[in-house]
């Protein structure tokens, strides 16, 4: 698992240049599918055969919080603006990778009042900047330690590799199994949203992570564990589970001493909220990855949570 | 091109109420025979000189931001609301046409010198603004106007030096204007086009036009804001008139297909068209509703810079127009 989680993480960058990331899963789940392929959108699409009727589709998000070069300055640095939900606080002062490889250092100057996009400004070691429309997010090796793992975009490497190693396992599904590798899922779902209207699923769970307490400092009211198992989201800002498919996924990680914590979250908004409004009569819930300080350099995520929603997926796909 | 420019312009089209414009664009395009939907759009299959490899679609959209009237007081003035995105700074004193029958009306806001130091500095509230009809009471406003009617600005098509426009409703009837006459012409490959409706209130048109076609790739003709005046920064100014039309790598609601934007910037530089990437993440057009409807699509933005959009003196470099019409049709010779 750690590896798979380290191949992704290298390779993943913002939404709208998923593409490296669709090459790397492609090569390591091609004998574990029926069908793979990628469509407009560039998501890809993992497709196995099941024994029974019916469409179970799970989306994962391949994109990562980052910036776009909007500017190119007469001395070579660049102008960025932020991509899917990246804060300009938490880049500040670290080093960016872009989609050719190229390195360089996001900073505010030191009289900007605040970290705003509008202030900040990323710097190359080289005489090439990077074009405008590029996109980069932070350059990190991620660390493992006991049972976490820690670094920036752990969270989406570790929800990307729960369900890749899901995949893995699973030999027949009970129906069959659509797996949404998606491209934009933090800009809107735009992936999820146009991979369910041409599934047309009859559920979709989605995997994602969410903002974990249970730590020094961490805010205390209403937000699940770290260590407590992976987190059933029942409802957020635009989404409410389906009620019968919450209970099954409870259910099934009763009957497998699964660790699940149940999750309700204010604001947020799962990828799975847009599913209903591309195809009709669908169940919808999502599986969150409980993620201390989430966005930042410094998130980390618990191993053993990590596996539980992997087992609860592979439980849910097969039984 | 200034012809058909300025009589498009002319005509009111506020989101919801486009009918003029169809109409215009239907006989601009004769003998082509369109189909309208539920929704307004109206929509061709142009046939070019060969199928196309994908089923290919380009839009522009009809409407523009206006208003739409909500309320007769007693004294005979207009409360309004606005269509779309309209900065309200700009309204006090403008000249507007209210109606099918195009009644001249003024909007009034309270007299600077009866403003308090905070009052003037703050922008001006919609709810605070009325349109002057010279109405003496609401039974007289009452004969000619009604709650609903909608209202266009009152800005008549001016050249600007030799090559620069100002008017109204540039954005988009210049993008309809560059896809009805591409439409006058054989070009490479068949297409689907579409002149949409509601755009400048959440893309409504365009997503019913695109989720019934299902194009795998688009086209969308649009206007985008130019801020190369006064004393912006370059890095600011998002794009510049007269340096060709603006090709978008990521908007509010669109991050576009990289490959399609590569072969459209390929494609300007072989054929000599001049061309600039849009240097601001801002705005939105409906590409975001045509890239997700049905079962996805790639899609391009080809914009032409617009100062002041948005407002009644929006301004464009008709070469810039030309350009983006030269450069669609090249386009359209590598699609097949």
């Amino acid at each position: 698992m750690k590896q798979t989680i380290t191949e992704i993480r290298k390779v993943m960058s913002a939404a709208g240049a998923e593409a490296a990331t669709a090459k790397v899963l492609q090569q390591m789940l091609q004998p574990y599918c029926d069908k793979l392929y990628t469509d407009p959108m560039g998501n890809l699409i993992a497709y196995k055969k099941g024994k029974g009727e019916g469409r179970f589709m799970v989306s994962v998000g391949m994109d990562l919080a980052g910036v776009i070069v909007t500017n190119v300055m007469e001395d070579g640095t660049v102008r960025v603006d932020g991509v899917g939900g990246a804060a300009a606080d938490k880049l500040n002062y670290q080093t960016l990778v872009f989609e050719n490889g190229q390195t360089g250092v996001f900073y505010t100057p030191a009289d900007a009042k605040e970290a705003t996009f509008k202030e900040a400004y990323v710097d190359f070691a080289t005489d090439a900047p990077a074009r405008l429309g590029s996109c980069a997010t932070v350059q990190t090796e991620l660390r493992f330690c006991g049972d976490r793992i820690s670094g920036f975009g752990a969270s989406g490497a570790c929800c990307l590799a729960a369900v890749c190693q899901m995949l893995k396992k699973v030999e027949t599904p009970r129906c069959d199994l659509f797996v949404v590798f998606a491209a934009q899922q933090r800009v809107g779902a735009r992936g999820t949203a146009v991979a369910a209207a041409s599934i047309a699923p009859g559920e979709c769970i989605s995997v994602e992570p969410t903002a974990a307490g249970g730590y020094s400092g961490a805010p205390k009211c209403g937000v699940v564990k770290l260590g407590k198992g992976v987190a059933l989201r029942l409802r957020d800002a635009k989404m409410m589970a389906d009620a019968s498919l919450a209970e099954e996924i409870e259910m099934t990680a009763k009957k497998k001493t699964i660790l699940l914590q149940r999750e309700v979250a204010a604001e947020g908004e799962s990828a799975v909220a847009v599913v209903p409004y591309k195809c009709d009569g669908v169940r919808i819930a999502a599986l969150s990855l409980p993620t201390a300080l989430c966005g930042s350099a410094a998130e980390w995520i618990s191993l053993s949570d990590l596996q539980a929603c992997t087992d609860l997926l592979r439980a849910m796909v097969t039984e | 091109m200034e012809t058909a420019i300025r009589y498009l312009t002319s005509l009111s089209g506020v989101s919801g109420d486009e009918k003029k414009v169809c109409k215009a664009l239907m006989e601009r395009v004769l003998p082509l025979e369109g189909q309208i939907d539920a929704l307004g759009n109206l929509s061709y299959d142009v046939k070019g000189k060969q199928p196309a490899l994908q089923r290919l679609m380009i839009s522009a959209h009809m409407d523009e931001v206006g208003f739409i009237i909500t309320h007769i007081t007693d004294d005979g003035y207009l409360k309004f609301s606005t269509v779309g995105g309209i900065d309200a700074r700009v309204l006090p004193g403008k000249s507007v046409l209210i109606g099918e029958n195009q009644l001249q009306g003024v909007i009034g806001s309270l007299a600077i010198h009866l403003q308090d130091t905070a009052q003037r500095k703050r922008a001006p509230k919609i709810e605070n603004l009325y349109i002057d009809i010279g109405a003496k009471d609401k039974a007289m406003a009452e004969q000619y106007v009604t709650v609903g009617d909608y209202v266009t600005f009152d800005s008549p098509f001016r050249f600007l030096g030799s090559h620069r426009v100002k008017a109204k409703a540039l954005d988009d009837r210049v993008g309809c204007y560059i896809l009805s006459e591409l439409m006058k012409e054989e070009q490479a490959v068949d297409y689907h086009a579409v002149f949409t409706t509601m755009e400048e209130i959440g893309c409504i048109g365009a997503a019913a036009a695109a989720d019934a076609y299902k194009p795998d790739i688009a086209i969308i003709l649009e206007g985008t804001t130019a801020s190369d005046s006064g004393e912006t920064p370059r890095d600011q100014q998002v794009c510049r008139l007269g340096e060709g039309p603006v090709l978008s790598f990521m908007d509010r609601g669109t991050i576009y297909d990289k490959s399609f934007l590569k072969l459209a910037i390929d494609t300007a530089k072989e054929q000599g068209i001049p061309v600039q990437l849009k240097e601001a993440v801002a705005g939105g057009n409906e590409a975001s509703a045509v890239q997700k409807a049905g079962f996805g699509c790639s899609v391009l933005a080809i914009s032409i810079p617009c100062r002041y959009i948005h407002s009644p003196a929006s301004v464009m470099d008709l070469r810039d127009v030309a350009a983006a019409k030269k450069l669609v049709s090249a386009l359209l010779q590598k699609l097949i």
